[in-house]
């Protein structure tokens, strides 16, 4: 079996940002890559902050259709989101409102498609999508639940994860 | 409650055309569509045969994105398209409500391939916000 996880280094000790399913007491093998690029965290969360706080100024009937202005509960529990997002990975998704007043987090790379949405604030609906290999995996988890969405970014930033 | 009854089913050969009306669905990096503009129960489309491009872009702000597919195409995916009035443009005889009444852990999968199967008409041109 093999993960990878971010960890932070502290006191001494390696502590992982997410849960894993390990029995107490499991010896592990750890091969440590290169440090963190805080910077790069750093601006994918504001970049995406930002993008937020655009998408909650939207107005009624934002997209011609009738739409209501986005759920601040959900784009509160994305910003959230995206805090442990930007310590996870720097492949920096589109935010993207829905006429359902939810919040869509996409990756693109050719027709690779990754879709988390905030489909309300304790939920995540994703879409992984990938015609090359066949690939078309549609389910729901909760939001708090951070191991299921780095296992959804490393499928599409192609970090090995066979859990 | 019942649901109201739907509008007649608009025939398979006909095909549909539906506004981006907000950059924030245009893909610009792959110049595509995101399945955003689809991933709901029901959305609003204009049958091609009875409204061009530009009636249809018409009553939107400029430089919105139009893209098409097949009524019959969409069908076999789960999307149905109904010929129905949109009580903000009454006036607007073209007009057809899509239907998706599949579960809804599947219609992410489904949009993405109604995406599949439109063609970009206009690209949009809206500008990019600040």
């Amino acid at each position: 079996m093999t993960i990878s996880v971010a960890a932070i280094y502290e006191n001494g000790v390696l502590r992982p940002r997410q849960p894993l399913e390990l029995a107490e007491g499991t010896e592990v093998r750890l091969t440590i890559s290169a440090p963190a690029d805080r910077a790069a965290d750093a601006e994918v969360e504001r970049a995406l902050s930002a993008r937020i706080d655009r998408l909650a100024a939207l107005e009624p009937n934002w997209d011609g259709y009738g739409a209501p202005a986005l759920d601040r509960h959900i784009l509160f529990a994305a910003k959230q989101f995206i805090g442990w997002l930007a310590t996870y990975t720097t492949a920096q998704p589109l935010a993207v409102p829905m006429s359902s007043g939810a919040l869509q987090l996409e990756w693109h790379q050719g027709q690779k498609i990754l879709q988390l949405e905030f489909e309300d604030p304790m939920t995540i609906h994703y879409l992984k999508w990938d015609p090359a290999t066949g690939t078309e995996e549609e389910d729901v988890f909760p939001i708090g639940d951070t191991a299921k969405a780095a296992s959804l970014i490393d499928w599409f930033t192609g970090v090995a994860a066979n859990v | 409650m019942s649901e109201p009854a739907r509008g007649p089913q608009v025939p398979a050969s006909e095909a549909l055309r539906r506004a981006i009306t907000s950059l924030d669905w245009w893909v610009a990096a792959e110049d595509r569509v995101s399945s955003a503009a689809f991933a709901f129960p029901v959305f609003s489309v204009d049958v091609a045969s009875l409204a061009t491009p530009e009636q249809t872009l018409g009553r939107f702000k400029a430089g919105c994105g139009l893209v098409q597919f097949n009524s019959g195409a969409a069908r076999q995916l789960g999307f149905d398209a109904r010929q129905e009035l949109d009580a903000r443009f009454p006036e607007n005889s073209a007009h057809a409500n899509v239907y998706c009444d599949l579960p809804k852990n599947e219609r992410k999968r489904r949009a993405q391939q109604l995406v599949s199967l439109a063609t970009i008409l206009r690209a949009p041109t809206l500008s990019a916000p600040p």
